[in-house]
């Protein structure tokens, strides 16, 4: 897992070199559209090679762990709700759940600072700062 | 005594309510971010940016500092007390800290920090308003050539000086740069890597970028490497036990001045930050403070040589920031990025041009250390609870702050997936041992860098004479390659010197 974001760096970097070429890189005189994005593809793919290759002989296991995925696919899941019951609701459902199944906090606790710091983003984010936040299907009612 | 003026001028600004609400806010906001372990004043600066777009630029870049080295301040109480340092800066703290705290001198290592963070800071605080209108008048002799090398010396130290490996931080420094040319190039109006998606057409946008990275990255950390903070004994101090008594007070503050003083030197260069300032002064001090065989084992000389540094690296990273913006490190450079949304440009002219900014902004650090000073004696039992919260709570509600902070910029849920792309891309970099900070740097350098680099051919009529035109052409560069062949002198150095040794050991 080490490996992945040098990998990447190389990818992209060849795809920014490519792309870059076709939106030229010397144009009039000067630098064209493609001049920044194949100096950048080029340095990607050349240093991630060097971190490769450094890293070649190295036999440390890596620290990397699925539990990394936990926080993102619970807020794409949050973010999911969010266009049923719009975005305050489907926050707290998420604190809530995840303070009471993930963590096992006490039924209270996890009410509380559910509620607690959606009330804060409430009053900080609708009524201070005006922002229409989305109300989902819900709103529709 | 023009700057006097200027600064007097500046402190009836900073003095307005809201700009005094601002600071207080700020400091209280940083020193709680700073002590509770592993939030830094990045992640700080960024969950914080999306609610100060209502405010004035002024009122928002007071509060958005003052929770900068507030953070400073509340790092050493996690350090201290719990041996674990609540962001980078911090760590060389918690190596004299914490043996105090276990030796019941809890209250004097936090009363040492406390003072020196103050000593430290006020000196960096001073050397800017010298050196700020100086390094201003020298930045208006920068054309377009000069301003390119600058940005070019700034992109390749960060490189070297973040990290063990000078490869991975060019990594991170390439991705930056290719994640800043996506969208619609601002000089030639063509459209580049957007894939079509209109919702990158103005390029990828920098709150949910830094959230991402800074904020949302936290959590999935959090959740990894899950720390628990609420067996763990932490001694009771109060306010009268904190109070320092007049000998050690005498033998913390030369060692806070001097190292206040390295702080700020190197604050002020690109890259280095306070956890560099922090290292480097306390180094120095195990070598030549009078107390340095205590050092490392528990002397409150060594708690006074890191806070002081790294409040003083805090304040001297304005400098290059305000006079020729270039940012010192990633925590200033999302407070460029602030700026730059505020429809400031930070650079020599930032100082002819809005006077009432700048020096509101050096005024109210003045006044923003005394409150950071005043609230953390205060805190100090506040404070005991805070460095306890566990990180089981801290996750959900960090997570919710992240969407609706990233979401709130452009009202878009596009900028929610984007900020949750690099959380994940951020722990990946962290499991490769490839910095963030310089991805950062140059993300928000290379719109400047890019406009530079055309304006400079388009005088120079395509030559390349123009880089070299100058002095401060020749000297910028000069360093660019010092600092580019610096590692690689170091790696030849140290190989000979370890096959030399070798070859000893055997003879």
């Amino acid at each position: 897992m080490k490996k992945v974001v040098p990998i990447l760096a190389i990818m992209t970097g060849l795809y920014w070199v490519i792309k870059g070429y076709a939106y030229g890189f010397w144009v009039r005189n000067g630098p064209g559209g493609g001049f920044l994005p194949i100096v950048a593809g080029l340095m990607a793919i050349v240093f991630s090679l060097a971190v490769l290759w450094k890293d070649r002989k190295e036999k440390t296991p890596s620290d990397f762990s699925w539990l990394a995925f936990l926080p993102a696919a619970a807020l794409l899941g949050m973010v999911f709700f969010s266009y049923l019951v719009g975005i305050l609701i489907s926050m707290a459902v998420y604190i809530f759940l995840w303070l009471k199944l993930i963590e096992k906090r006490k039924l209270s606790s996890s009410l509380a600072i559910s509620f607690g710091t959606v009330g804060v983003i409430y009053g900080l984010f609708v009524v201070w700062l005006k922002v229409p936040l989305p109300k989902g299907l819900l709103g529709l009612l | 005594m023009e700057n006097l003026q200027l600064l007097w001028m500046g402190l009836e600004t900073a003095c307005s309510l809201p700009n005094l609400i601002s600071a207080i806010f700020g400091a209280i906001i940083g020193l709680v971010v700073g002590a509770m372990p592993g939030i830094g004043s990045l992640s700080g600066v960024a969950l914080l940016l999306p609610l100060t777009f209502k405010m004035n630029p002024t009122t928002a870049i007071i509060g958005l500092a003052a929770l900068y080295y507030s953070n400073m301040y509340g790092g050493s109480f996690s350090a201290i007390l719990l041996n674990i340092p609540g962001d980078s800066p911090a760590v060389m703290t918690a190596l004299d800290g914490y043996p105090l705290a276990r030796s019941g001198r809890a209250g004097a290592a936090l009363s040492t920090a406390i003072c020196s963070s103050f000593i430290g800071g006020t000196i960096g605080i001073i050397i800017l308003t010298i050196s700020g209108p100086i390094l201003a008048k020298w930045g208006l002799a920068f054309g377009p050539a000069e301003l390119t090398l600058l940005i070019l010396f700034a992109m390749t130290s960060i490189g070297w000086l973040l990290g063990e490996n000078p490869s991975a931080g060019l990594v991170a420094t390439a991705i930056g740069v290719m994640l800043a040319t996506i969208g619609v190039d601002r000089c030639l109006g063509q459209e580049r890597f957007s894939f079509g998606s209109v919702n990158l057409f103005s390029g990828v946008s920098f709150i949910p970028l830094v959230i991402g990275m800074f904020g949302f990255s936290q959590v999935i950390d959090m959740v990894v490497n899950r720390i628990t903070y609420s067996n763990t004994e932490i001694q009771k101090v109060t306010l009268k036990q904190s109070m320092l008594k007049g000998k050690e007070l005498k033998g913390i503050t030369p060692t806070a001045i001097r190292t206040g003083l390295i702080g700020t030197i190197v604050g002020v260069m690109p890259g280095a930050g306070a956890t560099a300032a922090s290292f480097i002064s306390y180094i120095m001090e195990k070598r030549i403070n009078k107390n340095r065989e205590q050092i490392g084992k528990g002397a409150l000389e060594g708690v006074a040589a890191a806070e002081a540094a790294n409040n003083a690296a805090a304040a001297g990273a304005f400098a290059p920031l305000l006079t020729l913006g270039i940012p010192g490190g990633g925590t200033t450079a999302v407070l460029l990025g602030g700026l730059m949304m505020w429809g400031l440009r930070p650079g020599p002219l930032l100082f002819k041009e809005n006077p009432d900014f700048v020096w509101g902004l050096i005024s109210s650090m003045y006044i923003g250390n005394i409150i950071c000073l005043l609230i953390s004696f205060a805190c100090i039992p506040l404070m005991m609870k805070v460095v306890k919260v566990p990180s089981a709570v801290m996750v959900p509600v960090i997570s919710v702050v992240c969407v609706i902070g990233t979401y709130t910029v452009n009202n878009n849920m596009f900028d929610v997936y984007l900020m949750i792309v690099m959380g994940i891309l951020a722990y990946f970099m962290k499991i490769a041992k490839i910095p963030a900070a310089p991805l950062l740097l140059a993300f928000v350098l290379t719109p400047m860098f890019e406009s530079y680099v055309r304006q400079a051919f388009d005088i120079s009529d395509g030559s390349f004479g123009i880089f070299v035109g100058s002095n401060i052409s020749k000297t910028l560069l000069a360093l660019t390659v010092l600092f580019c062949l610096a590692p690689v002198v170091m790696g030849f150095i140290k190989k000979e010197k370890t096959s030399v040794d070798s070859a000893a050991i055997e003879n």
